[in-house]
């Protein structure tokens, strides 16, 4: 190993990203030889198989019990013939976020997966498998944020069913923090642990107006279900929800890692680490690009970038004060609010946001949305490999999303673009029709107003 | 609906209501209701568990185990067995031998451990294995005197028959309540009384860099026999197995175990969906018994979560994130299984729990061979048994799990038939009765051969 200056480590960190443009991740590839994946070039297959209980476990996982989700007996008797997962499933096929170029030691930043934008083109029905999936980093670029230099990672990543056809898209943000206490590699010495820290908050303390609010807020919201919501009676400026999802505890941030590593392989690896010593084994070797291992503040044992997030004394290492949630996660939970709203009969067809402040162990987040736009668009495909012909227009209703914590932090932002059936024109019609390679949409028109 | 009852009342209720449901079928781990697709009758009940070859690797993951046997299905093939199996403990998500005894809603004021289990297995379970059945019937209830006043022993047996109603595996619960006076007369506990009886106290363990180094040597070192078959006549009574090492506990392996046996179709302590958010909270505003305040939030729909959280922990009088005995239990079959190959065959396997792993615990389970033996079984040509009359070779294992600091958190006794260079390989299934005898607690918790 190379010993370098932290100067040194972050240039040639920001010389790979720069060099990484236009070529496939490192992350998420195909669990290795002895399993039944083809392990070669790209685009990779990915080892979920959407069957009942991985849908049902996946929507619980964000917080979702709509049976459109949960009960295969009831997708029966949508439109759709058959249970749905929320699209956000994709994220399971291949997540964004990661490390960007890695080495064994990892390099001195922390990384923060702030955002994504998805696009989908159709449902993903009980049953789907055999996904295929590429993923590229598509810009690379530095800014200045408040706490001093920002890398910013945008990545493509396309989805095909079994079919080969093109499901959904996704571009991914994560934004990387180069953190001098961590030196020359990605693991900080213990001993500078809490140095550098992001924030200072504790965990709130609720009164007794507070939860009975929160409680009201929580029984009061519906779910739409069946009863078709048509575009004619939606107007600008309706308000949409809240939902509240109730004080943030160490089950609800770990399931997603759960459920993911369970229905595929851990986020970022493609091995058998769930917990225990295959995962001490996976550190050590430094795969997945974040060191050989964080010693623990107490017990000096070499733990791992999981424990991170759930464990209060190893946040630190992130530069966090507490406990504190996955961003990919998060970005996920918001489809609730959409799909309560809309009933089974809206499609999502964008849908974007933008991470602002962790949540943190005992947070409340309350997520609501507003109309702000409502328009038609046309959509055109062609019939390249993974392309859907036609030529269709759809009646669209473009959402403002926001998700703010107890203390009036913004978490959330986003952008939301769903279609949904019209008198006139009857039910959306799916799937949407596309190119077999759309184009690419830069940082630039997804992180504004995507709509 | 709440009755005003003292401490006192609500522990002779309970005690009176223990007694009275000897022999009949206690009502944890039922199907799932209403709309999903499990039949709802029974006992024996259905479980939604289905074996496929992600569940058994998952269910292997989650309590450590990565021998390619359980993980990976070409493996599996190259075997005698022909396929994937599963470890025999998976049998714990059709339907554990923990819980709560008698509830009602608001609870009992009595913290409750799962304290051991004691397993018999007839055959292997494969891949594939369809739905399975379970009854689980009370049998045993007895209160002894422990260091920290009385405790109540609730011991269960539980059948497992898979989808030809043959007979895999039988179980045998037991499950300590521990009646806690600052409960009152409900399981919530007050949080302005939380912590103050607390169990045991002990800080998390700081390592020195050679302990650590220690403990990786041993984590490094090759201790799986795989397929080199391991014969009877090649065994000696005083032989030790290798040690298994488990490292520093993390948040991640206890909780990595309780959601993967919900992810497999049952939620430990629930029939519903809750696996996390809002759903959580609506499970425990109907059964209040379970809603805790948080001590920092104030939030009064904590969930369950005394165990990975350091502010709840107290909630069942501890002193820090510490296990899951359901999953502490299932561990060390990897210590037999690494250490008699492929081939061989657990017959008999009793764990019982003593103090908690606590958060930054190092375990260090080893066994040694005391007892080489051979023993008939002999079956019947009924519904569910498995008739014949063979001879096997045994060896009875002693098994224990000591943590950093020499205290025992698990012990256990083993017995496992082994291939014979004269007679061959160990004879599946194991000829049984359609009924096996119950094995009452005074005989497996003893050097149970």
């Amino acid at each position: 190993m190379v010993t370098q200056t932290f100067e040194e480590a972050i240039a040639e960190y920001i010389e790979r990203c720069y060099e990484s443009v236009g070529k496939e991740r490192e992350e998420g590839h195909p669990p290795g030889p002895g399993t039944p994946y083809p392990v070669g070039e790209p685009p990779y297959e990915a080892a979920i198989r959407l069957d009942e209980r991985t849908i049902r476990n996946y929507a619980l996982s964000i917080g979702n019990t709509n049976p459109l989700y949960t009960d295969p007996e009831y997708g029966k008797r949508t439109r759709y013939g058959a249970m749905l997962a929320p699209n956000t499933a994709l994220i399971l096929v291949r997540s964004p976020g990661g490390q960007g170029p890695t080495r064994p030691e990892g390099y001195p930043v922390g990384d923060f997966f702030s955002g994504l934008a998805w696009e989908f083109f159709d449902v993903l029905r009980a049953g789907d498998a055999r996904f295929k999936n590429t993923k590229k980093t598509s810009e690379f670029f530095e800014k200045s944020g408040s706490r001093g230099q920002l890398l910013f990672l945008i990545e493509e990543i396309k989805y095909w069913n079994a079919h080969a056809d093109l499901v959904g898209k996704c571009y991914g943000t994560l934004i990387l923090v180069p953190i001098e206490s961590m030196g020359g590699t990605r693991t900080m010495n213990v001993e500078r642990l809490g140095e550098q820290l992001m924030y200072e908050r504790s965990t709130s303390n609720y009164n007794r107006e507070q939860m009975d609010e929160y409680v009201s807020l929580m029984e009061a919201s519906a779910r739409r279900g069946s009863k078709t919501l048509y575009w004619e009676d939606v107007q600008v400026g309706d308000k949409i929800g809240p939902i509240v999802v109730p004080p943030f505890t160490l089950l609800d941030q770990t399931v997603q890692r759960v459920v993911s590593a369970a229905a595929t392989g851990r986020y970022g690896t493609s091995g058998d680490e769930l917990a225990f010593e295959p995962v001490y084994h996976h550190n050590r070797q430094g795969m997945g690009g974040y060191g050989k291992g964080f010693a623990h503040p107490v017990t000096r044992w070499p733990h791992g970038p999981g424990d991170e997030h759930q464990d209060a004394l190893m946040a630190a290492y992130r530069g966090q004060p507490g406990p504190f949630d996955g961003g990919q996660h998060r970005s996920q939970l918001p489809h609730r609010l959409i799909s309560d709203w809309m009933g089974d009969d809206g499609f999502i067809r964008r849908y974007q946001c933008a991470l602002r402040k962790p949540v943190y162990y005992g947070d409340t987040t309350f997520y609501t949305a507003e109309v702000m736009k409502k328009f038609k668009e046309s959509q055109e495909g062609d019939n390249e490999s993974g392309g859907q012909p036609g030529k269709a227009e759809y009646c669209v209703v473009g959402l403002k999303l926001e998700g703010k914590n107890q203390v009036g932090e913004t978490q959330m932002q986003g952008t939301i673009a769903v279609y949904l059936p019209s008198r006139e024109g009857g039910p959306v019609q799916l799937p949407v029709p596309h190119k077999g390679n759309p184009p690419y949409v830069p940082y630039e028109t997804f992180y504004r107003d995507w709509y | 609906m709440t009755t005003q009852q003292t401490f006192e009342e609500a522990i002779a209720e309970y005690l009176q209501r223990c007694q009275e449901q000897i022999g009949k079928e206690r009502m944890e781990g039922l199907p799932p209701g209403p709309p999903s697709p499990y039949d709802q009758s029974g006992p024996p009940y259905e479980s939604p568990l289905r074996l496929d070859a992600r569940t058994i690797r998952n269910y292997a993951l989650s309590i450590g185990d990565d021998n390619p046997l359980f993980t990976d299905p070409e493996y599996g093939k190259r075997t005698r067995y022909g396929s994937q199996i599963a470890p025999g403990p998976i049998m714990v998500v059709v339907r554990a031998g923990g819980g709560q005894g008698p509830m009602r809603p608001q609870g009992y004021p009595v913290a409750d451990f799962v304290a051991g289990t004691a397993w018999e297995f007839y055959d292997v379970i494969r891949v594939g294995t369809g739905p399975i059945r379970s009854s689980k019937t009370d049998r045993e209830v007895f209160q002894k005197q422990g260091s920290r006043g009385g405790l109540i022993f609730l011991i269960c047996e539980l059948f497992y028959r898979n989808a030809h109603g043959d007979l895999p595996a039988k179980a045998y619960g037991t499950l300590i309540m521990v009646p806690t006076e600052s409960m009152g007369s409900s399981r919530a506990m007050s949080v302005d009384r939380l912590g103050e009886q607390m169990m045991y106290d002990r800080g998390t363990q700081r390592y020195r860099p050679d302990e650590i180094a220690g403990y990786m040597e041993v984590i490094g070192k090759p201790k799986r026999r795989g397929a080199e078959t391991l014969y009877w006549e090649d065994v000696e009574v005083g032989q030790e197995l290798d040690p298994l090492v488990l490292p520093p506990w993390t948040l991640q392996d206890q909780i990595a175990n309780n959601l993967a046996r919900s992810l497999m179709g049952r939620n430990p302590s629930t029939r519903d969906d809750e696996l996390a958010f809002e759903q959580v909270y609506h499970g425990l505003h109907s059964h209040r018994g379970g809603a805790r305040t948080h001590p920092v939030s104030m939030w009064p729909w904590t969930p369950n979560s005394e165990h990975e959280d350091a502010l709840l922990a107290a909630y069942r009088g501890q002193s820090g994130p510490f296990d899951h005995g359901v999953q502490r239990f299932q561990i060390p079959q990897q210590l037999l299984t690494n250490w008699m190959g492929d081939d061989g065959f657990v017959r008999r396997y009793q764990t019982a729990i003593r103090r908690p792993v606590y958060y930054g615990d190092v375990t260090i389970y080893r066994g040694q061979i005391v007892k080489k033996f051979t023993e008939r079984q002999t079956g019947e040509n009924a519904a569910g048994a498995a008739p014949g009359d063979m001879e096997y070779n045994a060896v009875g294992i002693r098994m224990e799990g000591v943590n950093q600091t020499g205290e025992l958190q698990a012990q256990g006794t083993a017995v496992v038939y082994l291939p014979s260079r004269k007679t061959g390989h160990v004879h599946l299934p194991v000829p049984h009765l359609a009924q096996p005898p119950y094995v009452p607690y005074e005989t497996f918790y003893r050097d149970w051969f």
